[in-house]
């Protein structure tokens, strides 16, 4: 059912409204954003409880690195303790039932996830940060962190980035120029974003929904199959209109205003190899975690554990950074099963890769990598595998396995 | 911005305007229809 509720009308609202707000660089410019980002955050909020947490949630971390900032060794403690927290917050259920936590609401917090990447990019860039001269003051850090239009679903952007843009130079009246090639190019973006997640999404999810309950009623193995290969290419259309056109939404709607936001799709399932899909899908996800989670580690795995044995590394490193990007997007195990084909699939592309290579040499690799049947075949097995991991988010797949 | 508006521009805003329409016809009528962030 499509649900026109008030929030989604005050969303609606809210991008109407920035442009006319935040396209002139007024001296107040950062205060108004930072009003409408606290309203649509109040908006959002379930409960009076629910809206204490989050704002704790999101100044703590400000607040820490104003008076510890300067202690490099207090990050990886304080990142540590947010990442217990989130696990706490984002209700994963093994951990409530392992635990027999108690659970303080029954909503789960609008945009929790996103505020820990910023947060964490924040701490970790504090220092570097500061050395520059950026400002590091409580309303750049909210209007980032809190930061409306990449709210729900990202672009994940960057405090230095998100700095940078905001106080872009405007002209003489200090208004952002626009030109009309840029503006109907924006709210033509904005009006494709919708028409993509509430017209084509909302179809190809209700049609991936009808074959996925049917899934069980078929007898024998070969139509249960096709219902779920069916089921499958459904469901990763319908993820790609939805999260693209989110995407566009809030992309245009953001170019409206006078704010850059990162592109997060270049037609992913056009990609040749898994390690490919996820430089052109979720892009800034794909960022993050290649600065924060996979640099670090195979760094570390590099010096203490495989003394330079790269390769292995690199793998290792690869697969427990996907494990945990597939964790991240959702508490139950199918995001686990997620996870561990995403790493395991990234892992196969990129030593396949790396032999490939060493067999061919650099010349007949050169041919094999630009043959159109390589690359037709490899686009279609890439999108083929990709479909049937998309397939553990979103559904309980592993529950047609275990409960058969 | 000061440039003038055209015939194409027209055009545009048209078929902008058409497609607006498919989405507020999405929302009121097909009621049958899912998105992914209703909880917001």
């Amino acid at each position: 059912m499509i649900e026109l509720s008030t929030k989604s009308l005050f969303f609606a609202c809210m991008i109407i409204m920035a442009p006319f707000l935040l396209r002139y660089r007024s001296r107040i410019r950062q205060e108004v954003f930072l009003v409408m980002n606290i309203l649509v955050i109040t908006v959002a909020s379930r409960s009076v409880l629910q809206w204490i947490i989050t704002a704790l949630w999101v100044v703590l971390p400000f607040v820490l690195m104003h008076f510890l900032g300067d202690r490099e060794n207090l990050k990886p403690v304080m990142i540590t303790g947010m990442v217990i927290v989130y696990i706490y917050l984002a209700k994963y259920g093994f951990v409530f039932s392992l635990l027999h936590l108690p659970e303080l609401f029954l909503f789960k917090i609008l945009g929790l996830s996103y505020f820990l990447f910023r947060e964490i990019d924040y701490i970790m860039q504090y220092s570097s940060l500061k050395e520059e001269g950026y400002s590091l003051n409580l309303t750049d850090y909210l209007n980032y962190v809190l930061n409306f239009y990449t709210l729900m679903a990202g672009p994940i952007l960057r405090y230095r980035e998100f700095v940078d843009d905001f106080y872009r130079y405007g002209d003489e009246a200090g208004y952002i120029p626009i030109t009309k090639k840029e503006m109907f190019d924006h709210i033509n973006r904005v009006i494709n974003g919708y028409v993509k997640v509430y017209v084509i999404s909302a179809i190809l999810d209700s049609w991936a929904k009808y074959w996925f309950d049917g899934l069980r009623d078929h007898s024998g193995f070969i139509k249960a199959a096709a219902a779920f290969c069916i089921f499958a290419f459904l469901n990763c259309w319908y993820i790609y209109f939805n999260f693209s056109g989110y995407c566009d939404i809030v992309i245009g709607a953001a170019g409206l205003s006078g704010m850059k936001i990162h592109e997060n799709f270049n037609k992913p399932y056009l990609s040749r190899n898994v390690v490919e899909f996820w430089n052109r899908h979720h892009i800034t996800l794909s960022e993050w975690i290649r600065d924060y989670i996979f640099t670090p580690f195979y760094k570390w795995l590099l010096s203490v554990p495989f003394k330079k044995k790269i390769i292995l590394s690199q793998s290792v490193a690869l697969f427990v950074t996907f494990l945990v990007a597939g964790i991240w997007h959702g508490t139950t195990i199918d995001y686990v099963m997620y996870g561990f084909f995403q790493g395991l699939g990234i892992v196969v592309a990129s030593l396949w890769k790396t032999k490939r290579k060493k067999w061919l040499g650099k010349e007949k690799n050169k041919k094999y990598e630009n043959n159109m049947a390589v690359i037709t075949v490899t686009r279609i097995i890439t999108w083929g595998y990709i479909c049937l991991t998309f397939t553990f988010t979103g559904y309980p797949v592993m529950s047609l396995f275990i409960n058969r | 911005m000061d440039e003038k508006f055209c015939f194409k521009d027209v055009l545009k805003i048209i078929w902008m305007g058409l497609k607006t329409a498919v989405v507020i016809y999405a929302v009121f009528q097909a009621s049958n229809l899912t998105i992914l962030y209703q909880g917001f």
